[in-house]
């Protein structure tokens, strides 16, 4: 991943004291490695098989393919929030834990709790024994980060759903995460919401580079932020009532650097080949 | 996107239409008008009294039509005058400041003991299978069943009072605690474990809060409860309280004082249920 050579963090605050933010350490971005990782539901319903996939540290993956083909399964099972029943997963050269602490999860909803305001959520995914004020710092550093400064104050319910998503961010990097899990943080939003806040995705990763899994069902945003696309799929493109476990179809480097303009000609044919896969044909 | 300072005009929610308080909801009329918060609360409060003037007017014009005699039927002035005249022996307030006592200890002890069998009923599948069957079949045993036993094995000094005040003020807490914390968002508790919470930290920082609503209501309805246990406690074996004063004037036939007593009643429920009320505002703007 190309990092901005100026620091975004600096250009956008008008913090008189820029020693009070160089504190935190960047967080290592760490590598994920899958290895033959598969998932059977009790009742023997098979979802994942013979997943195998590696990303590099600082790598922005996107992990696209119909619904319920296993996606956000395979997110929650790097994040720790569910077990590998075949296969391994590891992070950093070791073992998934559970709810594992170098992970960081935004979720298809912002499941923020309604009754703190946006900054005491935020502060929910600091780490541990983060000292008051030093964490206090930080959360006032990530509100600004995903332009939510003024709102530190509102509750969720008082807010919109591009701004409770860009909280649910914040929050994430709150955690300093060594990989960034991304289950359709989008999705549930407006069309134009959707484009801001994948751009705003991209300017945050430049403050604060690490690996990104993003799971989402939408070839466009695949193709605009991610640095590899993995695709799942079980062979059939009939349908999703094919109950075979899926594998991972095809992974494809996106060849041209970031940023990219959207409906980049270029990459047409990478989009029509995606959306193929995925059993959409022009 | 270029960092913006501040979101969009178009993500910016006007707030200010959204009261929280419950009660507000309606939108703000013009300034000046019939709708400022305090004149629509004196209006409320005004509507409230209508039917018990109304119901003070019924009660003096049957007297004075002498449809009962004064005996079966005194009138408000009589009450009133009955409630002076106990007023001055000091004995009303005494009833009044026992029996209150004896709520607020019963509710407190109730409440608590609800929340915590609540809690471990509703956090724990294998405490529930465990208890919540037994605990059902105990909510299912009418109050006053329950006043020989506590008569026999406490005695009728307070323990046995506050006892049952405890029982009927724990199933309303126990009951909506233990389905409030079945039922929090499973993917807001999900969030939490995601971010390192779990136990006790799980239970103050998600689980407890967005169960408070629910256990608010329990706790109103455990208020109530402890004032009908009350009279029941007071009515079989009592010198002194409100229950003693009906069980008491009902013996020797002061229908003024049974009415004073009723008119107490009535006014402490309504006053408590409103401190209770006043807190869950607080709290529904707090948690909810």
């Amino acid at each position: 991943m190309t990092l901005a050579p100026t620091d975004l963090r600096h250009a956008r605050t008008a913090d008189p004291a820029p020693s009070g933010r160089a504190a935190p350490p960047a967080p290592a971005a760490h590598a994920v490695s899958l290895r033959g990782y598969g998932r059977t539901f009790p009742g023997g319903h098979a979802v994942l098989e013979g997943v195998t996939l590696d990303v590099a540290p600082g790598e922005l993956v996107a992990v696209l393919g119909a619904s319920g083909c296993g996606k956000s399964t395979l997110l929650r099972a790097v994040g720790g929030l569910d077990v590998a029943t075949a296969g391994s997963v590891e992070i950093g050269g070791s073992p998934v834990r559970p709810h594992e602490p170098r992970c960081a999860v935004a979720f298809q909803e912002p499941r923020l709790l309604p009754w703190r305001d946006m900054a005491r959520n935020v502060a929910l995914g600091l780490p541990r024994g983060t000292p008051h004020g030093a964490g206090r710092e930080r959360v006032a550093e990530l509100l600004d980060l995903v332009g939510l400064s003024g709102f530190a104050g509102h509750r969720p319910r008082s807010v919109s759903g591009g701004m409770a998503q860009r909280a649910s961010l914040a929050r994430a990097l709150a955690r300093e995460p060594g990989v960034l899990l991304l289950d359709e943080p989008f999705g549930a939003l407006d069309a134009l919401t959707r484009l801001s806040m994948q751009d705003l995705l991209l300017d945050v990763l430049d403050a604060r580079p690490t690996t990104v899994m993003l799971v989402t069902h939408d070839v466009d945003e695949a193709v605009h932020l991610a640095d590899r696309i993995v695709v799942l799929g079980n062979g059939s493109t009939t349908g999703s009532d094919d109950r075979a476990a899926a594998r991972v179809a095809s992974v494809t480097t996106v060849p041209a650097a970031r940023p990219r303009e959207r409906g980049d000609s270029g990459l047409n044919d990478l989009r029509a080949d995606l959306l193929g896969q995925l059993g959409v044909h022009r | 996107m270029s960092a913006p300072a501040a979101p969009p005009a178009h993500e910016q929610v006007d707030i200010s239409s959204r009261g929280t308080s419950g009660v507000d909801r309606r939108p703000p009329r013009a300034p000046g008008g019939a709708g400022t918060p305090s004149r629509r609360r004196a209006t409320r409060l005004a509507l409230g009294l209508i039917a018990p003037l109304a119901l003070l007017a019924l009660w003096q014009g049957v007297v004075s039509a002498g449809v009962y005699n004064r005996v079966q039927l005194p009138g408000p002035l009589v009450v009133a005058a009955a409630g002076g005249d106990l007023w001055e022996r000091g004995l009303l307030q005494a009833y009044i400041a026992i029996s209150t006592q004896r709520v607020v200890v019963g509710f407190v002890v109730g409440t608590a003991l609800g929340l915590a069998a609540g809690a471990v009923v509703g956090l724990s599948r294998l405490a529930d299978g465990l208890l919540a069957p037994t605990i059902g079949a105990f909510r299912a045993v009418p109050s006053l069943a329950w006043v020989p036993l506590l008569i026999l094995w406490m005695g009728i000094g307070e323990d046995s009072k506050i006892t049952l005040i405890a029982i009927g003020a724990f199933f309303p807490v126990y009951t909506t605690a233990a389905s409030a914390l079945r039922h929090v968002d499973r993917h807001l508790v999900e969030a939490g474990r995601a971010f390192g919470l779990r136990g006790v930290a799980m239970l103050l920082t998600v689980q407890l809060p967005a169960a408070v609503p629910g256990i608010i209501a329990g706790v109103r309805l455990a208020l109530a409860q402890a004032w009908l246990f009350l009279v029941a406690a007071e009515l079989i074996a009592s010198t002194m309280g409100l229950g003693f004063l009906l069980q008491d004037s009902g013996n020797n036939g002061r229908t003024d004082r049974i009415l004073l007593a009723i008119i107490v009643l009535a006014l402490l429920g309504t006053l408590t249920d409103a401190l209770v009320g006043l807190f869950e505002r607080w709290a529904l703007r707090r948690w909810a």
